[in-house]
Order: C-alpha cells, then sequence, then structure tokens
C-alpha cells in the first residue's frame, strides 16, 4: 500500500448511478482511455511520476471567483473531459465514487496535461 | 466542529459532500480551480537521468508554485505568472529526494513540495530500512538495508529555504489510525511543532496516508485547523481549511 492522493482505491462504494454523458469535449480525446489506466497502474509508484489534476477548493470562495482567462478557459475544456472519461472508464460508477474519479483524472492529466499549451489536442 | 458537510459556496459546489464527487471535480474544473501534479515518491539516483528529463519538460511548459503563489490564487482568483504552474510532489522524506530529486527541481525551475513522515527521520538509520517495511513506505532495489534512507532535519531545513516542506503526519497513518487524543497529538499536532522548529516556517499543507479528504473525517480537519494547518492535500482536491484565515497567511 502506498500513500495517499490517486493511488489508493480502498473506498470504492459504487452507488450504480448511470452518469448521463451529455457534454462533448471540445478537444479530442484519446481512443481508448482504458489502454492509458491500465499503463498507469502498471507503473512502479515507488519510483515513477505520476500526473494527476486536482481541484482546488477554498472555503472563501464565497467571496472569490477564479477571474484568470486562462485558467477558465482550460478548465472550460477540461470539465467536460470528467464526463467523457468516467462514461468510458466507469459508467456504472456513483458520484461519490471516489476511486473511480481518480482513475479519471489520472486519465486526464496523462493524456490532457498540455491542454494548456494548445488548447486543444490529446496526445 | 467545522461544518464542512453542509457548506455550499456561492459556485454552487456542496464543499463538504460534493468536494470529492464527480459533480465537485467537474464543477472546480469549469471555474478555474484545479492544479496540476506529478507525484513522486521514492528518486533513487539511478532514475535520475529520466527524473532530469521528467522535470526539465515540466520546468520549460510551467511555472513553479510556492506557497505564496497558492495563497494569492487563492484569496484573488488570478494566477499571475505567464505559464500554469505545476507542483511535483516528492512524499514521505526519503534521503534521495533532498539529495537526487530536489536539485534536479532547482535545475528545472520548479518548486518541489515535500509531505514529509516526520519520525522517519528519527528513526536509527540501521533501523530505517524496516521502519519503512512496517509503514508502507515503498523500497527499491537500491535501498540498502542498513544504510540511511531518510532525509535528515538539516536537509528538511536547507529544503525549506527552497522548497515547500510539511508533515504527512509522523508515522504514516491514515486517519482511521488516529483515534485517541494522543494519536491526534502524535501525528497531527508534533510533526509540525518540530517542522516549524526546524524551518522557522509555518508547515501549511497537511497529507495522510490514504489521501483522506475533509468531509471524509471533520473530525481530522478540525484538528489540523486546531494545529495551524491552512491546506489539506487529498487524492482528489487541495483543499484550503476553514477558519484558516486565523492563522498566519505565509
Amino acid at each position: 500500500m502506498t500513500d495517499h492522493p490517486h493511488q489508493t482505491h480502498q473506498a470504492h462504494h459504487p452507488q450504480h448511478a448511470r452518469h448521463p454523458d451529455s457534454t462533448v469535449p471540445a478537444v479530442p480525446t484519446i481512443p481508448d482511455p482504458r489502454a492509458v489506466l491500465a499503463e498507469c497502474k502498471e507503473r512502479v509508484l515507488e519510483r515513477e511520476g505520476i500526473p494527476m489534476y486536482l481541484g482546488f477548493e477554498f472555503d472563501d470562495a464565497g467571496t472569490v471567483a477564479v477571474t484568470d482567462q486562462t485558467a477558465l478557459a482550460e478548465g472550460a475544456l477540461l470539465a467536460p473531459l470528467v464526463g467523457h472519461y468516467r462514461a468510458q472508464l466507469s459508467p456504472d460508477a456513483g458520484d461519490g465514487d471516489e476511486p473511480a474519479l481518480i482513475d479519471v483524472l489520472q486519465v486526464m492529466a496523462i493524456a490532457h496535461l498540455d491542454l494548456d499549451l494548445d488548447l486543444g489536442g490529446a496526445r | 466542529m467545522t461544518n464542512t458537510m453542509t457548506n455550499t459556496n456561492e459556485h454552487g459546489a456542496d464543499a463538504g459532500a460534493a468536494e470529492t464527487s464527480f459533480a465537485g471535480l467537474t464543477a472546480a474544473l469549469a471555474q478555474g480551480r484545479f492544479l496540476r501534479v506529478v507525484n513522486y515518491h521514492n528518486t533513487p539516483a539511478a532514475d535520475g537521468e529520466q527524473l532530469e528529463a521528467e522535470l526539465a519538460r515540466y520546468g520549460e511548459r510551467y511555472a513553479p508554485v510556492s506557497l505564496a503563489d497558492l495563497d494569492r490564487f487563492r484569496t484573488t482568483g488570478r494566477w499571475h505568472k505567464d505559464r500554469p504552474g505545476i507542483i511535483p510532489v516528492f512524499y514521505e522524506g526519503y534521503r534521495n529526494n533532498a539529495e537526487v530529486a530536489a536539485p534536479l527541481a532547482e535545475k528545472a525551475g520548479l518548486i518541489a513540495w515535500f509531505p514529509i513522515i516526520t519520525d522517519f527521520l528519527d528513526v536509527p538509520v540501521a533501523e530505517q530500512y524496516g521502519y519503512a517495511e512496517a509503514h508502507d513506505i515503498g523500497l527499491v532495489p537500491e535501498d540498502v538495508r542498513g544504510e540511511r534512507l531518510a532525509m535528515t532535519w538539516e536537509q528538511v531545513g536547507e529544503l525549506s529555504e527552497r522548497h515547500v516542506v510539511t508533515p504527512h503526519t509522523a508515522n504514516h497513518r491514515a486517519t482511521e489510525e488516529i483515534v485517541t487524543p494522543e494519536d491526534f497529538e502524535r501525528e497531527i499536532f508534533a510533526p509540525k511543532r518540530r517542522m516549524d522548529e526546524v524551518t522557522g516556517q509555518s508547515a501549511a499543507l497537511f497529507a495522510f496516508l490514504h489521501g483522506t479528504a475533509r468531509a471524509h473525517s471533520p473530525q481530522h480537519a478540525q484538528a489540523l485547523e486546531d494545529a495551524g494547518y491552512r491546506y489539506l492535500i487529498s487524492n482528489t482536491m487541495i483543499q484550503h481549511l476553514n477558519g484558516s484565515t486565523k492563522h498566519s497567511e505565509h
């Protein structure tokens, strides 16, 4: 067992609520996310870097909203990818299924970490 | 007790129940509230060339992220650098994190973050291999029993001058293992005091083993706030802790 972020798949409690994948991503997506996920899981976690997107939650967000145009533009492209890859990887995962969410974020990071640079295109 | 389970911000994301959900993450991304990290653990010298290439690539494309940068983004909503940020995170407090990874991060122009298992550093060198085996600290073939595997407190102090160092519990514990008042003191409070004493700073971040998020354990989140931490690194979020404005911002 390792650490923390993104490597723990202990509390897997799918709620069997199918996600309505109604949003079409505005960027090309990888054709086989399951293969990318499998590749990721085969990495030697003790010695290989694993890229990851993390949400940034601030409780004082009631008074502060992100206005950075680059972050908003990237986020607008990234947000639909969550639903897209969720439908591809874990269509039956419930909204609070954290292990499934971690898988999606990992695949997104591996495939789209450079999204901000070209604002389009998967690897 | 912090009311993290019912706190809903004006952007529509339930800050408690939704924080580790698909809906919560989708909202965070859509609102521009996200960060890029690369999680590392053991960084043996044998992998130095590969690590150097990775970090150099990240350094060319992204900007370093300091705690001040994180605070500024959180409090203003604006990212003030010309490139998006990326955070290489090196977990556990391995000796080679200090001696291999940190110099390479610096060479790449990046600020590395080091969540450190604080008691690992105090284990006698001859016992560190066994401690690692017993505490879910991943070892690689290059790690030799009897040799020093953990960084020293002196190295922590040096790293703190250029990078971000912060506790990752005292003994690599998950929230389920932190139950009694003694557990809380040992795993949450004491690590911060020790680290702050060494660095002369205020350790701002914390991560539990298994990346437990705030909503999954409000009791532990409250203890983090009481100890003076300002952020929790969970599996899918970096979470600013409620009420932490009472603590120093940097």
